[in-house]
C-alpha cells in the first residue's frame, strides 16, 4: 500500500526552538493517530502537512506532492485546527458557503454542501441561524469539522477534534470519522484523549520533543517494545487457585492478588505461549471467569512505555 | 452490519478558477464592509457628490452656449453683464482646449483630492474587515488550508480595499466626468476633456493601489478590532497636523503624511501650474485676477515634491509588506 504521507529528515524550528527534529516516517491510508504531550510537535507536523508551514529542512510529501504553496493539493485535504478558528459574526451556513467557493466548488453546489456537512456532523438545525459567536465549544467544534469535510477531501487532518465535546458528541464524531474512513478517506487525528484514539486508529505516531518515538500499528509497536509484556486483569471466583495454576505452568512473570474483589492481575512471560495454553490452564484450575481486561494493550500503556 | 453514509464522494466536478476563488475573498470582505451603516451612508454621499459635480459641469457647459438658460439667467439677473457674458461665451467657444480642457482639469483635480479623504475615512472604518478580524478569530488558519495561497488571500483582501476605494473615490470621480460631459452641449467635450480623465485615472488608480496596500499593512498590525482603525486614523490625522508645522522647520517631515504624498502625486499628474499659466496668459480678466496668487502657492503648484513623496510612499509600502509578512501566517 503506498503511503499517503511521507517525511524524510523533516525538521522545523522556530528560532532556536525545535518544533520537529529530523523525523522520517510514512503514514498509510486509513485512520492514524498522532500522540504526544503538549509541545511534542504534533501541531507543527499537522501544519506542515496542510501547507500552513514550510519545513526548515528535509521533505514532506502528501500524495507524492509538497503541500507548501500548492493549492491543487490543498484541494484534496481537509484541516480542522485545534483552537477556535471561525468568524464569530457569521452564521455557519454563510461561512461554509464561502469556504466551499474558496475550495473551488461552483456557486450552485456550495450552499447545499454546507447544509449536507452540517447534517453530517450533527449540528442541530435549530442552531443554524445563530451567529457562531453564540455557539458552545462543542458546536464550534462541529462547525470546524464540517468545514474540513466540506469539499470532500481525500485526507482529513484533525487537530484535537474531540476537545469540548460531551461524551455523546465524541461518540457521534468518532462514528462519523469511522464512516469516512470506511469510504476511503484517510484521516490523521491528533488527540491527547488516548482512549479515543485507541478505539479509532489502528496506526499511531508517537511524538515527543519534536522526535518520532514510534510509528506503525499498535501491534507492531508493542512487539518492538523490549520490556513490554502482556498484562491482564482477570475477574473470577477464585483468584488464588487460578494464580497458583498459572504460576505452576511457568507462564507468568508476576502477579497481584485482590481476593476480596475477586481480582487477579498477571504479567505474562510470552503472550504467544500463554494464549496457546490459556484455555486448558483455565479448565484445569476449575475457576469461573467473570471478565478479562488487557491493561497493557491500551494506547496509554504503549505511550508510557515509548516515552519513558 | 453498520449503516454507512453512502453520500460521501470525492468532488469530481469542475473546480472554479483561482480568480473566482480570490474574488470570493474580496467579495466577503466587501459584504462585511457594507454591513457597516456609516460606510453605506458615505458611499451614498460620494455618489451624491458625483452627481453634484456632473451638475457643475453641466452649468459650465451651458456657459459656452449662446442664449442658453444659464446665460439668459445671468443677463436677466444683471443686464449690465450681457456684453461681458456674450464676449466670454464667444471667447470660450473659440478656445475649447482652455474652456473645456483646462477647466475640467482644474475641477477634477479638486474633486479628486477633496473626495480622497472620504475614501481614506471609509478605509479606516473597514480596517477590521480586511485582515484584523481574520487574525482575531484565527480564521486565517482555515483559509490558508483551503485551495488558496497566502498570496491569493492577500490579493483578495487587497481587492476588498481597492473595491471600497473604487466605490467611494475613483468610481464617483470617473462617473462625474462621464455624466458631466454626457450632459454637455456638444459631444466634442469628451475629446477636449480627455486629459482630465487621463489624469483622474492615473492619480486615482495609483492612489487607490497605494492606499489599499497601506491599509492592508495597518489592518495586519493587530488582531484587536479597535486598534487598527485607531492606528490608521491616528497616522492620517498626525500626518495632517505635522504637515503645516514641518513646512517651515523640517520639510521632509511632511512626507510622513501619506495623504500629503498622494496629493503631490496628484499635483504632478494634473500639472495645475501649467493650467494656471495657460489661464493667466489667455483668459481675459480672469487671467489678470490669477496674477494675485501668492508666490508660495504658485511654487507649490509648479514644483510638487514628487521624488520625496514617491520615496516616502515606497518606504511605507515596504513597512506594510514587512508587517504583513510577519503577521499573516499561521504560526
Amino acid at each position: 500500500m503506498s503511503a499517503v504521507i511521507r517525511a524524510e529528515e523533516l525538521s522545523r524550528w522556530y528560532g532556536i526552538v525545535m518544533g520537529l527534529n529530523n523525523v522520517s516516517f510514512e503514514i498509510e491510508p486509513g485512520l492514524t493517530g498522532v500522540v504526544g504531550p503538549n509541545g511534542a510537535g504534533k501541531s507543527t507536523l499537522l501544519q506542515i502537512i496542510t501547507g500552513q508551514l514550510q519545513p526548515s529542512s528535509g521533505e514532506l510529501t502528501v500524495f507524492g506532492l509538497r503541500p507548501w504553496n500548492n493549492p491543487a493539493l490543498l484541494r484534496r485535504l481537509g484541516y480542522c485546527p485545534e483552537g477556535e478558528a471561525m468568524p464569530k459574526e457569521l452564521r455557519p451556513l454563510d461561512w461554509l458557503r464561502s469556504l466551499a467557493l474558496l475550495s473551488g466548488i461552483p456557486d450552485g453546489d456550495a450552499a447545499a454542501r454546507g447544509e449536507a456537512v452540517l447534517d453530517r456532523v450533527k449540528l442541530p438545525r435549530e442552531h443554524w441561524d445563530k451567529r457562531m459567536g453564540q455557539y458552545s465549544k462543542g458546536m464550534k467544534q462541529r462547525v470546524k469539522l464540517a468545514q474540513g469535510l466540506l469539499h470532500e477531501p481525500e485526507l482529513l487532518v484533525l487537530d484535537e477534534p474531540m476537545n469540548g465535546l460531551d461524551p455523546m458528541g465524541r461518540q457521534e464524531i468518532a462514528q462519523t470519522l469511522k464512516e469516512l474512513a470506511s469510504r476511503g478517506v484517510s484521516i490523521l487525528i491528533s488527540s491527547h484523549i488516548l482512549a479515543e484514539l485507541e478505539a479509532l486508529c489502528k496506526n499511531i505516531l508517537v511524538l515527543n520533543w519534536g522526535r518520532i518515538l514510534a510509528s506503525g500499528s499498535q501491534k507492531e509497536i508493542r512487539a518492538d517494545i523490549k520490556d513490554w509484556s502482556e498484562e491482564l486483569e482477570i475477574e473470577c471466583d477464585s483468584p488464588e487457585r487460578l494464580a497458583r495454576r498459572l504460576f505452576d505452568a511457568d507462564v507468568l512473570l508476576g502477579f497481584d492478588l485482590e481476593p476480596a474483589a475477586g481480582l487477579l492481575r498477571i504479567r505474562v512471560k510470552d503472550a504467544a505461549v500463554f494464549y496457546e495454553q490459556w484455555t486448558s490452564l483455565l479448565l484445569q484450575s476449575g475457576t469461573t471467569i467473570h471478565g478479562i481486561r488487557s491493561r497493557s494493550r491500551s494506547l496509554q500503556n504503549i505511550y508510557e512505555k515509548v516515552t519513558m | 452490519m453498520p449503516l454507512h453514509d453512502v453520500h460521501y464522494q470525492h468532488w469530481t466536478g469542475t473546480h472554479r478558477g483561482i480568480w473566482a476563488r480570490r474574488w470570493v475573498i474580496a467579495q466577503n470582505g466587501l459584504a462585511a464592509c457594507v454591513q457597516n451603516k456609516t460606510i453605506r451612508n458615505l458611499v451614498v454621499l460620494c455618489w451624491m457628490l458625483a452627481l453634484t459635480m456632473a451638475a457643475v459641469l453641466f452649468l459650465v457647459g451651458q456657459l459656452l452656449v449662446t442664449d442658453s438658460v444659464v446665460t439668459q439667467s445671468v443677463e436677466k439677473f444683471n443686464p449690465q453683464l450681457q456684453t461681458f457674458v456674450r464676449m466670454l461665451t464667444q471667447w470660450l467657444e473659440d478656445h475649447p482646449e482652455i474652456s473645456v480642457g483646462t477647466t475640467q482639469n482644474v475641477l477634477f483635480y479638486f474633486f479628486s483630492t477633496y473626495l480622497m479623504p472620504v475614501g481614506i475615512f471609509v478605509l479606516g472604518l473597514a480596517m477590521p474587515s480586511l485582515i484584523t478580524r481574520d487574525l482575531a478569530s484565527n480564521a486565517i488558519l482555515i483559509y490558508s488550508s483551503k485551495a488558496v495561497t497566502r498570496g491569493d488571500y492577500l490579493l483578495g483582501k487587497f481587492c476588498t480595499a481597492f473595491g471600497l476605494l473604487t466605490v467611494t473615490w475613483l468610481g464617483p470621480v470617473c462617473a462625474a466626468w462621464f455624466l458631466g460631459n454626457f450632459l454637455a452641449p456638444d459631444w466634442r467635450f469628451f475629446w477636449h476633456a480627455r486629459a482630465a480623465l487621463e489624469h483622474v485615472l492615473i492619480f486615482g488608480v495609483a492612489g487607490t493601489i497605494i492606499l489599499s496596500a497601506l491599509a492592508l499593512g495597518v489592518s495586519a498590525m493587530s488582531s484587536r478590532e479597535k486598534a487598527t482603525p485607531a492606528a490608521w486614523f491616528m497616522w492620517w490625522i498626525l500626518g495632517g497636523v505635522i504637515q503645516p508645522i514641518a513646512l517651515h522647520t523640517k520639510p521632509w517631515l511632511r512626507h510622513l503624511s501619506f495623504s500629503y504624498d498622494l496629493r503631490q502625486i496628484g499635483l504632478s499628474t494634473f500639472r495645475l501650474g501649467d493650467d494656471l499659466k495657460t489661464a493667466q496668459d489667455n483668459v481675459p480678466i480672469l487671467g489678470q485676477m490669477l496674477g494675485g496668487i501668492k508666490a508660495e502657492t504658485r511654487d507649490a503648484l509648479n514644483h510638487p515634491t514628487l521624488a520625496g513623496a514617491l520615496a516616502a510612499l515606497a518606504l511605507m509600502l515596504v513597512a506594510g509588506a514587512l508587517i504583513i509578512r510577519q503577521r499573516v501566517k499561521p504560526e
